[in-house]
């Protein structure tokens, strides 16, 4: 039993050995579509020069997808020269200041695409015209405006906290998903909203973009932001991408993806085709691939969670189970933790852990432990006290008592704990995409993004069909695991 | 009956199996044992009667360590009972109780076995000294595969003795082992408790409150009043000669 489970945790460890050793190189990209379709064209030029490529897209934050290039979880991803500035670095510094400041983080700037997406704020043309606003400044003439914000945007300096003191706004602003933003501009649930000025939105929605009358947003010059270890002919095939995106154009890809709703894969290829830079297409990943790749990376992170759970769950069950005092503390102390939202519990993983796969499991492994830990302190207390008598009386030792009587008979509880733990971590792993562990998040968030309900739902349907089979695998267990006489349902 | 043979035991040239030498303790406030000495003869049945609260069930609960005393000394096969070496002591005594508890999640067969599984038995060992304990305890082998849970009460009970007596312990001690068996099924087990006990040949401590059962089953008393002895002895003698009116009223009315 014990056997087992340790060679189903190697076996589920395996990737993540695998990665840390790995020759490709490993693209990265921030949840919304220019960084999605900047990150497939380096990915795809990168291919195109003969390099092995590993997509890894969709980090939840500019803070942690910095985060993970400079850990080495990914070895490139597409900034603006704008966020490094102010957002990472957090103050005005000189161009040559910034490139020191990269290079002593083992990192550069590689040459920019050539269109700058600076931040705008945009609202419905027609409102515009009605209220007779064109510039940011006259914002201030209207402070009822509806105004729903990027979560991003709404807490970085140089986003609305740094616009509202410059232009003297006083509206309060909510957040809401940039993917969703449009849509809800559109239905009139919002007024105004962030932008960025390459959004293939804009003119499909006849919106109009403020003029930033006071010059507060710096320019966002797209690059690819890599480490400085990336090999010379990586770094060749990527300036040849420098310089060949405007404004005009980005929206053109932007929109492709967002509005026509076409395969980020195949847009960028057919941009790398017309420009020449793509000696043969490579076949994007099926969605069956892709989908087994999610799944199995969701089993992964879910696996080696639940398995640490249970390790330690039943262990501190069985050492605090007999002092009622010791039960309560544990108990207590488990379920505080288990009010932390899951989104922030992630997030709070990242100093400690860094990005990727640890922090994920690490988070779903505190996740996991109450259930586990409540359930078996619980059905231990709950053992028939003559029993345990019994047992004392007849020399088994205490820990033949726990292995051969006090286990058995909590075994149906604890197993219902478990079954909750497993069923709470797949629920709960779909958020570790935010912060770059992959899975069947991956789906959700990047369909959140573009605004796909399709994507949305191929990690959404996985996810829930994965809790039904635990569901059902968890009935098969309890029929190996627990004596005849204890089953729920079912004759013997 | 046996005891007619043993002839008269005093409480200085016995054998002694079990020794209390002034035993006391407390348990949150209440007096279980009141500076008790006492001595259970080898090979013999000795029965603890009492009314409930008397003591008799702490002074059982003293003898395998379930309880350890406030003060004084226990003696168990002639030395005072090591509290580190519990375990291994406790698997040369079998211990039966009112409530049974056989584990639900077990077998029959796994109830009875299991001490012996722990102890190491070869499985020809075990195979056979089953059989022995099945054939004394007229209880069917078809049994063995069947969960505690649907047995009648009776069967429940011999499968208990047989579990106590599995590794052919020196001491038995039965809690008011037989109070839960109907009255009609009761004679029955009495008779097959003493097959039982004769063919383990070891000595016995019973704690009861039922005087017909001592003088069914025992030929040794010990009668406890308040965590003390008011009187201990061969059970005939304790009813012809009663110490005091506690005593002979506890078994006035009751010799067969």
């Amino acid at each position: 039993m014990i056997g087992r489970g340790l060679a189903l945790l190697v076996l589920l460890s395996l990737p993540l050995v695998s990665a840390a050793e790995r020759e490709t190189i490993v693209v990265g990209t921030k949840t919304f579509t220019e960084s999605y379709v900047l990150g497939e064209l380096m990915a795809q030029v990168l291919e195109s020069s003969g390099h092995t490529v590993e997509r890894r897209f969709g980090f939840g934050g500019t803070l942690i997808c910095f985060e993970a290039l400079r850990n080495g979880d990914i070895d490139l991803y597409p900034e603006y020269g704008g966020t490094i500035q102010r957002a990472i670095y957090g103050g005005l510094l000189a161009d040559k200041d910034i490139a020191r400041r990269l290079d002593s983080d083992g990192l550069r700037l590689l040459g920019e695409f050539g269109f700058n997406n600076t931040y705008a704020l945009a609202m419905p043309g027609e409102l515009a015209q009605r209220l007779n606003i064109r510039n940011i400044s006259d914002l201030r003439d209207h402070p009822d405006l509806e105004i729903g914000l990027s979560h991003e945007f709404l807490s970085r300096a140089d986003g609305w906290p740094g616009l509202q003191q410059r232009y003297g706004l006083t509206q309060t602003a909510r957040g809401i998903e940039h993917g969703l933003a449009y849509q809800a501009l559109r239905q009139g649930e919002i007024q105004l909203t962030d932008a960025y000025s390459t959004d293939g939105e804009v003119p499909r929605y006849r919106l109009t973009l403020l003029r930033d009358d006071l010059g507060f947003f710096p320019r966002y010059m797209a690059a690819p932001l890599v480490r400085n270890e990336l090999p010379a002919s990586a770094t060749q095939a990527l300036q040849r991408l420098a310089g060949i995106l405007d404004e005009a154009r980005m929206q053109q890809l932007n929109g492709a993806v967002v509005i026509e709703g076409r395969e980020i894969a195949d847009v960028a290829a057919d941009f790398l085709e017309s420009e020449g830079l793509l000696s043969q297409r490579t076949d994007s990943a099926s969605m069956w691939h892709r989908l087994l790749r999610n799944t199995l990376t969701h089993l992964q992170l879910t696996g080696i969670a639940l398995f640490l759970g249970c390790v330690a769950g039943l262990l501190a069950g069985v050492a605090v189970h007999r002092s009622p005092r010791m039960s309560r503390a544990v108990l207590h102390t488990a379920s505080l933790i288990q009010t932390i939202p899951s989104i922030a519990l992630l997030a709070l993983m990242i100093p400690l852990l860094g990005v990727g796969k640890p922090p994920a499991i690490a988070a779903l492994f505190v996740y996991s432990l109450l259930p586990i830990l409540a359930s078996t302190v619980t059905a231990l207390r709950c053992v028939d006290p003559v029993l345990s008598r019994v047992a004392t009386a007849l020399g088994l030792t205490r820990w033949q008592q726990i292995r051969h009587v006090q286990l058995p008979l909590a075994m149906p509880h604890i197993l219902s704990g478990i079954r909750t733990a497993a069923v709470i971590s797949i629920g709960t792993a779909t958020l570790a995409a935010f912060i770059g562990a992959g899975g069947l998040g991956q789906p959700i968030v990047t369909g959140l993004a573009l605004n796909d309900p399709a994507l949305i739902l191929e990690g959404a349907v996985p996810a829930a069909l994965l809790a039904v089979l635990t569901e059902l695998g968890f009935e098969l267990l309890e029929r190996r695991l627990v004596a005849p006489p204890l089953r729920t349902r079912e004759d013997f | 009956m046996g005891w007619h043979n043993v002839g008269t035991v005093t409480d200085e040239d016995i054998d002694c199996c079990v020794r209390f030498d002034r035993v006391s303790k407390q348990l949150s406030g209440q007096i279980l044992l009141d500076d008790l000495s006492v001595r259970v003869p080898e090979r013999l049945t000795t029965a603890v009667i009492g009314a409930s609260g008397s003591g008799k069930s702490s002074l059982l609960n003293h003898i395998n360590g379930l309880l350890q005393p406030d003060s004084g000394v226990v003696e168990l096969f002639g030395q005072p009972l090591d509290y580190r070496q519990l375990s291994e002591i406790r698997r040369r005594i079998g211990y039966a109780v009112q409530e049974i508890g056989l584990f639900p999640h077990m077998s029959v067969a796994a109830n009875i076995t299991l001490m012996a599984r722990l102890a190491g038995w070869a499985e020809r060992r075990i195979d056979e000294r089953v059989e022995q304990l099945l054939t004394v305890a007229k209880l069917p082998r078809e049994l063995l595969g069947r969960y505690p849970g649907t047995l009648s009460g009776g069967q429940q009970q011999r499968v208990g003795l047989c579990r106590a007596l599995m590794l052919e312990p020196e001491l038995l001690l039965l809690d008011e082992a037989f109070s839960g068996v109907d009255p009609i099924a009761r004679q029955d087990i009495y008779r097959d408790f003493i097959a039982l006990r004769d063919q383990a040949k070891c000595t016995v401590v019973l704690v009861t409150h039922d005087i017909r059962e001592a003088v069914s089953l025992a030929q040794y008393g010990i009668v406890l009043r308040d965590g003390l002895v008011e009187q201990a002895g061969e059970l005939a003698d304790l009813v012809r000669n009663p110490a005091n009116s506690y005593v002979e009223s506890l078994f006035s009315g009751q010799i067969p």
